[in-house]
């Protein structure tokens, strides 16, 4: 990844390459598309000014990955997003399958927190320790964490 | 969780979004620093107004507590000769507040303002406040009492020296003697003494009394100065044999008693002379105006003395033996009144045979 102005290809793979994956961790924050493209654009600026320490594949995904955790909850967290919008107001494309939306309804409703961890585990596949390392928490509380997410998962949507 | 997964997959980013990033973060990437602090002063602008707040609240908390910190009183002097003060210290030994417990006391803190000043000068102004209103006896037989009161030794023992030091020096400037009667107390004592509306110098000074001789109410010393009671306390101590001469507190009350004992004598030896010199000056100066007059003004004399026994009980032999002293002096005076009328008559003989001389 070159940071040099004329290497826009760069840009263009670097944005291609990840931008799905942003887009799904906005999606377990994010209500409207406004705040999601903000989150872009800060993401990726922040990734190309700062991705010279960044050496492997793994690590700049790992790295886009948890700054835009960061980004999102940051964002949730600011005063003037708190006027929450509903889900159903949402501009965010809803799967056909009526069961699906149940449980996607309830991960969405989780913490913040849980929600990170319960996408790093189940959708990246991350184990436990990759998890805690890249949340800079301890082991045991990310087990603790995803065992109370699952639980919640568990008790309003039934069987996972 | 399959489901879950599934429905991830679904998302992804719409082509418009993804040209809209990369337009912007090649705008962003073109426009570096300006984007940079673009940035930065969005996040700025917020973190502006905490900084700016938590300062501000930091600097109020600060300057609140410092106020406190610097006008509350720790440690106190009390100051007793008869006007009774009582001085609030604070942490960095300067006074912070004057509390008068007599009218005495009242009448001395109305003439000097001591706050702010260091416990050392405000000592050394109220003591120098106290010679120019007349407390201290000029036989050098008042005693000054400063009670260092804290709950820490060390503390206390420094204001002690502190306040004797400027107690001394205000005697030196003043050229006048007196007794320092210089201890230290806990704070407790003050509030004992709070509750009697006395200073905690002289409620001490009366405790021992009244531990000396339980029959003392301690009521009718409120109002004795602290020569007196020292005076007071060495007599009982002196009439039992049975104290504990190794108490240092009692030993300080004998000190400085004695110390009131020799400077009375040694004042009315001083008295005398001086009054001896006056009576004589009188006389003279008397003599040359009217020689008849000698009789009233010995007159006056004795009524003088009789207010000296009235107003002193203790020296009544002194001022007979002074009295006798006067008996003595007009006899002299008359002596010499009557060598003045004979060398007056001679002159006049003289004078008379002169005329007779310059006549034959």
């Amino acid at each position: 990844m070159n940071q040099s102005f004329s290497a826009n290809d760069a840009v263009s793979i670097a944005i291609e390459k990840h931008a799905d994956m942003v887009r799904r961790i906005c999606f377990l924050y994010l209500k409207n598309n406004a705040d999601v493209e903000d989150v872009f654009q800060e993401v990726f600026l922040k990734y190309f000014l700062n991705n010279a320490t960044l050496q492997s594949e793994e690590h700049q995904k790992a790295w886009l990955c948890t700054v835009t955790f960061n980004k999102c909850k940051d964002l949730c967290r600011s005063n003037w997003r708190k006027k929450t919008v509903s889900i159903e107001d949402a501009d965010i494309p809803y799967y056909e399958n009526p069961e699906h939306n149940d449980l996607i309804k309830v991960i969405l409703q989780l913490s913040p927190e849980h929600k990170q961890i319960i996408y790093l585990h189940y959708y990246e596949g991350l184990t436990i320790p990759e998890i805690a390392e890249s949340m800079k928490k301890n082991i045991n509380t990310i087990y603790s964490q995803l065992r109370r997410a699952k639980k919640q998962l568990k008790e309003k949507v039934g069987d996972i | 969780m399959e489901e879950f997964k599934n429905y991830l997959d679904m998302i992804t980013a719409t082509t418009e979004l993804k040209e809209k990033t990369k337009t912007y973060v090649k705008a962003g990437l073109a426009d570096q620093s300006n984007q940079k602090t673009e940035v930065k002063n969005r996040n700025w602008a917020m973190k502006k107004i905490i900084v700016s707040t938590v300062a501000l609240a930091a600097c109020a908390v600060l300057a609140v507590g410092g106020y406190a910190y610097c006008s509350t009183a720790v440690n106190y002097v009390s100051f007793d000769i008869n006007p009774s003060i009582e001085l609030g210290i604070n942490a960095f030994n300067k006074v912070v507040s004057v509390e008068a417990y007599n009218d005495d006391g009242s009448d001395l803190i109305l003439e000097t303002d001591v706050i702010g000043m260091p416990i050392k000068q405000a000592i050394n102004l109220l003591v120098k406040e106290a010679v120019d209103q007349g407390y201290m006896a000029d036989d050098g037989s008042t005693v000054i009492s400063v009670t260092a009161e804290s709950n820490n030794e060390e503390d206390a023992a420094d204001l002690q020296e502190e306040s004797e030091d400027g107690v001394s020096e205000a005697l030196l400037t003043k050229n006048i003697q007196a007794i320092v009667y210089a201890n230290c107390s806990s704070l407790e004592l003050r509030t004992k003494a709070k509750e009697l509306g006395i200073s905690p110098g002289k409620y001490k000074l009366i405790a021992i009394l009244c531990e000396l001789d339980p029959s003392i109410n301690p009521e009718d010393c409120r109002y004795m100065k602290i020569t007196d009671i020292i005076v007071k306390a060495n007599e009982i101590i002196s009439a039992s044999s049975d104290t504990d001469d190794s108490d240092s507190g009692l030993q300080l009350i004998v000190n400085a008693a004695n110390q009131v004992m020799n400077a009375k004598n040694n004042g009315n030896k001083e008295d005398k002379i001086n009054s001896g010199q006056q009576n004589r000056n009188q006389n003279t100066s008397e003599n040359k105006l009217d020689k008849e007059d000698t009789t009233e003004n010995s007159g006056q004399k004795i009524d003088k003395n009789d207010k000296e026994k009235s107003s002193s009980g203790q020296e009544i032999d002194d001022t007979d033996k002074q009295e006798s002293g006067c008996d003595q002096q007009q006899i002299r005076e008359q002596q010499r009144i009557e060598q003045q009328q004979e060398l007056q008559e001679k002159k006049q003989q003289e004078q008379q045979e002169r005329q007779e001389n310059s006549q034959n």
